[in-house]
């Protein structure tokens, strides 16, 4: 008794032994893989198959139901294998069609055997016989050159095909595209593959029926549980996808609203002007901290822009694949916002690179402040306020608070233009017997030379007023928004006379800072109390015990 | 004599290949030329073909016929057969004529030609 198969070729039924249709099945096989990537391949397999069913129709008969091994290969050999076709046997006589023949020419294709991403590197290397790591590893670097790495790579997965036959990846090396060589390639691969189970069953010989039956019920029961467990996965799936559909959905609307209100404004079109300042209350207002050239701003708002954006839309549509049965992420969709993503990513790079070297060196200025000539004694520290100061921004940037305004008043030129504001501080220390009170201003910014880094610190302003006996700080330095944010610092530093007394305004709080005291008493709570200056530093001459904390751990 | 040093010459020039090319030429030639007289199909081809011993094996002709379809000088029409599925009957195309006309002259001048060399060096 022998295993017979059914099958259909040429749209006729054959009964073929199991042999025989092992020895069908690599023919076949063969002739698919030589006339893969030509033009009409799969037609010519068709007529092939044709002929094939014609051929076993006569060599079946009611005594004779069965195709038998001897039968294939008697039809093999009258076929013949493609080594034996005339057909495009040579590359210089055959034109224009023969595409898919026997040259040696190569082409670049994609490799999917040795692939990390997409086999882009790999694919080019064995076309250029080079080792895939150098590619891949210029490209990781290409990563750090304005983020363009990924941008290139997505390109060229999207134009380079992916070799799929054997032909293809015998032409990616450049290897001559003959039976012999792709058998040889195929047959490299089974062997492989072969040895693997040949090694394992002569292993594992003794148990294999033992083990086979326990491996058999293991799986049965595996299968029957995951099974349960993907149903039930379904049903709660399918309700909590539409939940996140929505919750998807809502979160993305609202950012795209914020996003669409933060660069058009609320009621204004986005402009920027040639010097770089922009009008309004925009994104593209607050990007002029960074960087004030017209092109580089264009980059940065692009940039910033796409990669808020991308990501809403991704959200977005993901949220709507979710709710609804409309697939919206779909293969190109997502390539694109791909792109794009990257695109802003590799803009923001790049200013952020040239904005770095703006950061490279700091530099100070000192203005020394006339003596308080006309103060008493006791000198009052206060807060100068100069209105309303509106905070539309707050970001925690390099050390400093970093505020930025477009409604301020009060400043002195009582202007409505956009500023930007840090805070700034005030320190005291201990000045010279018998002189006067001092105060000195340090503006310090930082610039790519130190010649910028100056005109930098110079453009940063602060406010300050002395009123009889009192000194009163504006919180807050300032800079116009056609200056550069690099880092700018304020500090003021009072300098006090032995026996001179300062009193801190409960107000004062909010600038005060680090103030050396012989009780090691915290800023905050110095503030409400007469400061004496003394030999050893200021001691405070009205505390009570309990506003007279210590704290140890201080210097 | 003269005969077998030219073949001995001419082995190194790979033989075989020089052959398939010469038979590709012909058999091209000779598919058109039996397509002209009435329709067939490929079996009906191989058959001829085999009698004339122009081919060995029958896959040769498959691709060939593919290609000369797409070139637009043959064209094929389904027909029922009286047993098993539809067959693909060949016939030649209005290009495919003047084509085959042109051929046929060529074929007509070389082999001409060889007569003509082949008479002045045997001599």
């Amino acid at each position: 008794m022998n295993k017979t198969i059914s099958i259909n070729i040429g749209g006729r039924i054959f009964n073929i032994a199991e042999e025989a249709y092992q020895k069908l099945e690599k023919y076949l096989n063969t002739l698919k893989v030589y006339f893969s990537g030509r033009e009409g391949g799969d037609e010519i397999i068709a007529d092939i198959e044709a002929r094939i069913a014609e051929l076993f129709d006569e060599r079946i008969s009611t005594s004779k139901q069965v195709i038998t091994p001897g039968d294939v290969d008697e039809i093999i050999s009258i076929m013949g294998r493609p080594e034996d076709y005339m057909d495009d046997l040579d590359d210089d006589s055959t034109q224009e069609s023969a595409a898919g023949g026997g040259n040696t020419s190569r082409r670049i294709y994609r490799d999917p055997d040795d692939k990390v991403v997409f086999g882009v590197c790999s694919g080019i290397s064995a076309y250029l016989g080079w080792d895939p790591v150098i590619l891949r590893a210029a490209f990781v670097i290409a990563l750090l050159v304005y983020g363009t790495g990924p941008l290139v790579y997505i390109i060229l997965a999207l134009i380079i095909p992916k070799a799929k036959t054997t032909a293809e990846k015998l032409r990616m090396r450049g290897e001559p595209v003959t039976v012999e060589s792709i058998s040889k390639k195929v047959r490299e691969s089974f062997k492989s593959v072969n040895d693997d189970v040949n090694e394992f069953g002569k292993r594992h010989a003794g148990s294999k029926k033992d083990l086979q039956n326990f491996g058999k019920r293991l799986v049965k029961l595996l299968a029957d549980l995951f099974e349960g467990l993907v149903d039930l996965l379904r049903v709660l799936g399918r309700a909590l996808g539409k939940i996140i559909g929505i919750v998807f959905i809502i979160a993305a609307s609202f950012g795209l609203a914020v996003l669409v209100a933060s660069v058009f404004g609320f009621d204004s079109i986005f402009v920027i002007r040639e010097n770089g300042a922009a009008v309004d209350d925009q994104l593209v207002h607050w990007l002029g901290a960074v960087t004030t050239d017209p092109r580089e701003l264009r980059m940065l708002f692009i940039g910033l822009v796409a990669v808020v954006l991308v990501p809403l839309i991704g959200i977005l549509l993901t949220g709507i694949s979710l709710f609804t049965k409309y697939n919206g992420l779909s293969g190109l969709t997502a390539i694109v916002l791909l792109v794009v993503f990257f695109v802003g990513v590799g803009l923001i790079v790049a200013v952020g690179i040239s904005t770095s070297r703006d950061f490279a060196t700091r530099a100070s200025l000192t203005d020394r402040i006339t003596p308080l000539e006309a103060c008493a004694d006791t000198l009052v520290i206060d807060v100068l306020d100069l209105g309303h100061l509106d905070r539309t921004w707050k970001v925690k940037f390099d050390d400093a608070r970093f505020y930025y305004s477009g409604r301020t008043t009060g400043w002195d030129d009582d202007t409505t233009d956009a500023r930007m504001y840090g805070e700034n501080q005030l320190t005291i220390e201990d000045g010279p017997r018998g002189s006067e009170f001092q105060l000195r201003m340090e503006r310090s910014s930082r610039g790519g030379s130190q010649k910028q880094a100056l005109e930098n610190a110079e453009m940063i302003e602060g406010r300050y007023r002395f009123t009889g006996d009192s000194l009163k700080i504006f919180p807050y330095y300032s800079l116009r928004t056609d200056a550069k944010w690099r880092s700018p610092r304020l500090e003021y530093v009072l300098s006090v006379p032995l026996n001179g007394v300062v009193y801190f305004t409960p107000a004062s709080k909010s600038f005060i800072y680090d103030i050396p005291n012989v009780t090691n008493t915290y800023d905050r709570d110095m503030v409400g109390h007469h400061w004496l200056m003394t030999n050893s530093g200021l001691e405070c001459t009205d505390c009570s015990g309990d506003h007279d904390r210590r704290a140890g751990n201080r210097d | 004599m003269e005969y077998r040093d030219v073949r001995t010459e001419v082995t190194d020039m790979k033989i075989e290949n020089s052959k398939a090319q010469m038979r590709k030429g012909v058999l091209e030639f000779v598919v058109l030329q039996l397509l002209q007289s009435r329709e067939m199909y490929p079996s009906d081809i191989i058959e001829s073909l085999k009698k004339a011993r122009l081919i060995v094996v029958e896959g040769t002709l498959y691709p060939l016929l593919t290609r000369l379809k797409n070139a637009g000088l043959l064209d094929y029409r389904w027909q029922e057969s009286p047993s098993g599925p539809p067959r693909k009957y060949y016939s030649l195309t209005k290009k495919g004529n003047s084509f085959l006309a042109e051929l046929r002259l060529t074929w007509n001048e070389l082999v001409e030609s060889v007569n003509e060399t082949s008479k002045n060096h045997t001599k």
